[in-house]
């Protein structure tokens, strides 16, 4: 399988306080890895040092074959515009209304060099498979918890990214909405074929959406499998998240 | 003594970390000004918003600037019956330092708590995090688009500012005698030289630039939290007004030289 993330022996820390510690991933195309762990255990630092957001202390992190420590500003960039990122709390430019939202990524992207894209259709398009065609005039103040994670999502995806980062997709989220947000993942995995890193600690978000699971625990993947595997695992640690 | 010397060495440390911090930004936000895509649209709607904005408050506090300084002097030269001095006297007054100086304080007040209000928000709601890894410049689109709308608006806010303030004088040179509005003007203008409005224009842009600039510098690099936001927005309007009057000094001082 063709790996489109590699990160080998990384190494993060914030002073003395290490959080990332010798952390070795792959993700292979089309693939959806969930990382799971409790809350400040180092998972979005983990993504945000993958994106570039981050600086980390040491090892390599390879996105499509190309170190990207050894990139300039501009080709990290260039890169980025492959990937989305869906942030915990939506991150809307507030000033903007949601069909802007997701206009302003996509004039700016890759595809805005190429002639004929069609901004409507795309917006349109996204909008349709998040279901929220109806509120892309409204502003971000307008929407709910859910539909903002949905507008952050359909903004990701008119990008057409190879690679979505989802950081906590279901948190704060009632649990309705929380399947339906993960429901919504698969179905974007499985019409644009993206590889997905999903960072969460819902259990119900992790077992509809991964294809495999990785515990992090003290800086470390203490654990990895199926979500299947996981679950009848006879490891104490592993017990107390899954029971 | 001891703690005293360390809470001096801390404050002249961290003094110095700012400056550096600022002078990095700036680096950072020239290299935007020659870098594509430029931000146009944005920079017009910046300025639109900055003009827009402040200038209500630019107005009323320049007409009451010329009326209470018009209002304050005159007794004085009414004593050596140098009374028609007054307008020229109010105009180099207010075009060289006055007008300026309380122009580029209110801007600070206004724009510059804005730009770190709203930019330390777009931090804290990771905004500004969400542009990067989309792969778009935060700092060209947000920052340098500030900055030139700053540096745009500040010294046509000036302009306006000293006319009013002019204006002001005139009502208040009114309130005692009947002065014909064209006299007033001519006289206040003849006074005026290039040497006194060409310096002072020059420190409007630096004042216009430093505003932008330390107002989105507060913001870009804002902790996180609601706390931090606010916290932005008072810092920024602290810095921006004594850079004006640090900028001030070094600008009066250069100009006498030549």
């Amino acid at each position: 399988m063709e790996a489109v993330i590699k990160i080998r022996n990384l190494y993060k820390s914030f002073g003395t306080n290490e959080v990332l510690k010798n952390i070795n991933l792959t993700l292979n195309k089309g693939e959806n890895i969930v990382i799971l762990g409790r809350s400040g255990i180092g998972k979005s630092v983990l993504a945000k040092c993958i994106v570039g957001l981050l600086q980390f202390d040491k090892g390599s992190i390879e996105i499509f074959n190309q170190d990207i420590s050894s990139l300039s500003s501009d080709e990290l960039d260039g890169i980025r515009k492959k990937m989305g990122y869906l942030f915990q709390g939506g991150a809307l430019y507030d000033s903007k209304t949601v069909r802007e939202n997701l206009e302003f990524p996509l004039q700016r992207s890759r595809f805005a060099e190429a002639d004929n894209i069609d901004t409507n259709t795309r917006v349109e398009e996204v909008l349709e498979n998040v279901g929220l065609l109806d509120a892309q005039h409204k502003m971000p103040a307008e929407l709910s918890g859910g539909m903002k994670k949905r507008v952050g999502l359909a903004r990701t995806l008119i990008l057409q990214p190879e690679i979505i980062f989802y950081d906590e997709p279901t948190t704060g989220l009632d649990p309705v909405t929380s399947k339906e947000i993960s429901q919504l993942m698969v179905r974007v995995q499985n019409k644009y074929k993206t590889s997905s890193l999903i960072i969460t600690h819902d259990l119900k978000c992790a077992k509809t959406t991964a294809n495999n699971i990785k515990l992090l625990r003290n800086g470390n993947f203490y654990a990895e499998g199926t979500y299947n595997e996981l679950e009848n695992s006879e490891d104490e640690v592993v017990k107390q998240y899954f029971n | 003594m001891q703690i005293r010397t360390n809470a001096l060495v801390s404050s002249v440390k961290n003094f110095l970390i700012e400056v550096g911090g600022i002078i990095d930004f700036t680096v950072l936000v020239f290299k935007q000004f020659f870098k594509k895509p430029r931000e146009h649209k944005e920079m017009i709607k910046q300025a639109y918003y900055a003009g827009n904005k402040t200038f209500p408050l630019i107005a009323i506090t320049g007409f009451i600037m010329g009326l209470v300084l018009t209002l304050q002097s005159r007794p004085v030269l009414v004593e050596f019956g140098a009374e028609s001095l007054l307008p020229g006297m109010i105009s180099v007054s207010i075009i060289r330092e006055i007008g300026p100086v309380i122009t580029a304080l209110l801007c600070a007040g206004k724009i510059g708590s804005g730009y770190g209000a709203e930019i330390g928000s777009m931090r804290v709601t990771e905004q500004i995090d969400a542009m990067e890894v989309s792969g778009i410049n935060p700092v060209s689109y947000i920052v340098a688009s500030r900055i030139m709308a700053t540096t745009i608006m500040v010294p046509i806010l000036v302009l306006l500012a000293d006319a009013i303030a002019i204006y002001g004088s005139y009502v208040a040179v009114n309130m005692y005698s009947d002065v014909n509005f064209q006299l007033f003007y001519n006289q206040a203008y003849n006074t005026l030289s290039f040497k006194d409005l060409i310096p002072a224009t020059f420190k409007t842009i630096i004042f216009g630039f430093m505003i932008g600039l330390i107002g989105s510098y507060k913001g870009y690099y804002s902790k996180r939290g609601t706390e931090a936001v606010g916290a932005a927005a008072n810092s920024a309007v602290v810095t921006s007004s004594l850079a004006i009057f640090v900028i001030d000094l070094v600008v009066v001082q250069v100009t006498e030289l030549f």
